[in-house]
């Protein structure tokens, strides 16, 4: 984005054979502020900017050891030494939130770049070349939406032994290609019938050029609201898992701290512990939804009138 | 119609080898997975020379002994021919222990369908009629929140407040047996947390479906008549708008199916995925793939309800 800034101010130097990627460059630059004007999207940046550092730098913001049991501090209601009480093993529920949210944000990303990989560079290919090609691609994500994810990861998970952050990535970015293929897919079908896709042709750009070099940087604005969204959707997937008990036991997460304080039971006695871990949850998923909305209505372009 | 037929009959068609492909899938995964039902049924036993032989039978009667290809093949042969097998832990037909928990799910299903369209409908098509205000603003925060929290945890928070706290609903279980009165106090929490987490999507999805056709040509030319607002929006335009809405059903079951494991087990409400969960524990092969196919059916026929009904409501789609 700061490139972006910089080539504006210069606008007037700049030479006429770099107007295209002028216009580029401020196309995005317009997105851009747009999106610092929308209120409720820059609340879920900053949100998701604040999950991140807390994610980073858990070692040292998380005042006890996430791990380390106390089993004379069992149900501690909130106090100043814990900000948040202490669970049914003596567990710091705060520092636990803290290094929760490292697990938490991994997966997403994983996820949402595994199933972005995936999903643009099919829908970019189905798109393109149409046919045959469209058509498999397309009755696989139909098939793809027809799976009852939820049963799978639950088959895949409580049957395999191995369950780190990687298994679990790995299958739900497996399941969750689908959205990204679609929505590129029927961008891409109206962006080949532009006349700078013709152009560069007649200039004798083959195919991956065309694609990555002129399909493609139109459809960032769509594939970054996709991808902030389904973060929001990965990580309550993710979380559910991990409730189940089918997450990595020795992980700390926010699924597997609520699975924790469910199974201890009496949670009348001590609310706190199923209370702040499921407010954690609901706040980065909230911030993904609205940063993806803000960034939605900043991109449409429609609305720049 | 017929072109209506035609397209059905095709459609459905098309369902054989996606069943097929995601029951291998699935097949695949729980029969390569370590453990086996086996090492689940011996575990609680010492193992002597009958236990042995016990378990060399029942490997040899499972089939367990064969080749994943010709298991699956097997498996396959048997569902064509109407047969999903035995449970290998209760002995019982899993159609019948499959068709016995699945009243409670739908029952549930339905209950909270109903009530996220109840309150979406109105709340989406207040929101835009009145786009920008403060209720717009409110109803809009609502469905993004709503869509942001974890069912899970809402079912563990209602749990807390309406069921420990202040005692107007039981915890869990439900069951005609405990009275009608009973059994519909324990749908209450279970229904409302899984309709909740319905409910801002589907919300959104009727504010924007209302919006779209407020901005159509022939809703200018209903107000350029002099047509009171009113009568535009209820008459002219909620028509048009429902239509997505309401043929949305479709996916949306499979939506609600997934989310009923999660609230079925917080509630330990006896249905179909609180069984999924402890099959699976269990390593019960035929449970576990019996289920997963009657859930892959129901979502294939529930999308092409969805495209039948929209074809249905508007006459502008033909096949």
């Amino acid at each position: 984005m700061m490139c972006g800034l910089e080539s504006m101010n210069e606008a007037p130097k700049h030479l006429a054979t770099e107007d295209k990627l002028e216009r580029r460059v401020s196309y995005y630059y317009v997105a851009f502020r747009m999106f610092l004007r929308h209120k409720p999207g820059m609340i879920g940046l900053f949100v998701v900017a604040l999950t991140l550092f807390s994610a980073v730098f858990a070692n040292i913001i998380a005042p006890y050891d996430p791990y380390g049991l106390d089993p004379p501090l069992r149900f501690r209601p909130p106090s100043l030494a814990h900000l948040m009480g202490t669970d049914n093993l003596g567990a710091d529920v705060f520092s636990r939130i803290i290094y929760g949210s490292r697990y938490s944000l991994a997966v997403a990303l994983l996820v949402v770049t595994i199933s972005m990989s995936i999903g643009v560079t099919l829908g970019l290919i189905s798109g393109y070349y149409g046919g045959i090609i469209d058509e498999i691609v397309m009755r696989s994500t139909d098939a793809f939406m027809a799976i009852p994810a939820f049963f799978l990861y639950l088959v895949a998970l409580s049957l395999w032994d191995v369950r780190g952050v990687w298994v679990i990535s790995i299958m739900m970015g497996i399941v969750m290609w689908p959205t990204f293929a679609k929505v590129i897919r029927s961008e891409v079908l109206s962006l080949k019938e532009r006349p700078f896709v013709d152009a560069a042709r007649a200039m004798g750009a083959n195919d991956l050029r065309i694609i990555t070099r002129y399909i493609l940087p139109n459809l960032w604005g769509s594939i970054i609201i996709i991808a902030s969204l389904r973060m929001a959707t990965a990580i309550l997937t993710e979380t559910g898992l991990n409730f189940l008990g089918l997450g990595d036991p020795t992980i700390c997460s926010w699924g597997g701290m609520l699975n924790r304080a469910h199974w201890a039971g009496a949670q009348l006695e001590y609310w706190w512990a199923p209370t702040f871990p499921g407010l954690s949850i609901t706040a980065v998923t909230w911030a993904f939804n609205l940063m993806g909305d803000g960034l939605r209505d900043a991109f449409d372009v429609k609305s720049w009138r | 119609m017929a072109k209506l037929y035609e397209y059905i009959v095709r459609r459905a068609l098309t369902f054989i080898p996606l069943i097929i492909i995601i029951t291998l899938v699935v097949f695949t995964l729980t029969h390569i997975a370590p453990g086996d039902p086996m090492s689940y049924m011996f575990s609680q036993m010492q193992m002597g020379e009958r236990e042995a032989e016990l378990r060399r039978i029942y490997t040899e009667k499972w089939g367990l002994d064969k080749p994943i290809w010709e298991q699956y093949l097997i498996w396959l042969w048997n569902v064509v021919r109407g047969d999903l097998g035995y449970s290998f832990h209760i002995g019982r037909p899993v159609a019948e222990l499959v068709l016995e928990r699945v009243p409670k799910t739908v029952e549930l299903a339905v209950a909270s369908l109903f009530l996220g369209w109840a309150l979406s409908i109105p709340l989406g098509v207040l929101s835009a009629v009145k786009k920008d205000s403060i209720v717009d603003r409110l109803v809009t925060s609502f469905s993004v929140t709503a869509n942001s929290m974890p069912t899970f945890w809402i079912g563990i928070v209602m749990i807390i407040i309406f069921a420990l706290y202040l005692g107007w609903f039981p915890t869990s279980g439900a069951g005609l047996d405990l009275g009608v009165v009973e059994h519909l106090r324990s749908l209450v929490l279970p229904t409302i947390v899984l309709g909740l987490s319905r409910l801002g999507m589907l919300t959104r999805l009727t504010r924007n479906s209302v919006l779209e056709v407020l901005n159509e040509d022939y809703i200018l030319t209903a107000r350029a008549k002099g047509l009171k607002e009113h009568v535009v929006v209820y008459k002219h335009a909620l028509r048009n708008a429902l239509l997505p809405v309401v043929t949305i059903l479709g996916l949306e079951l499979a939506f609600v199916l997934s989310g009923a494991v999660l609230v079925e087990t917080v509630f330990a409400w006896p249905g179909m995925g609180q069984f999924f969960v402890i099959s699976a524990h269990r390593r019960d092969y035929p449970t576990l793939m019996g289920i997963n196919f009657m859930a892959c059916v129901t979502i294939l026929v529930a999308m092409l309800i969805t495209d039948v009904s929209y074809a249905l409501l508007d006459p502008r789609i033909r096949y």
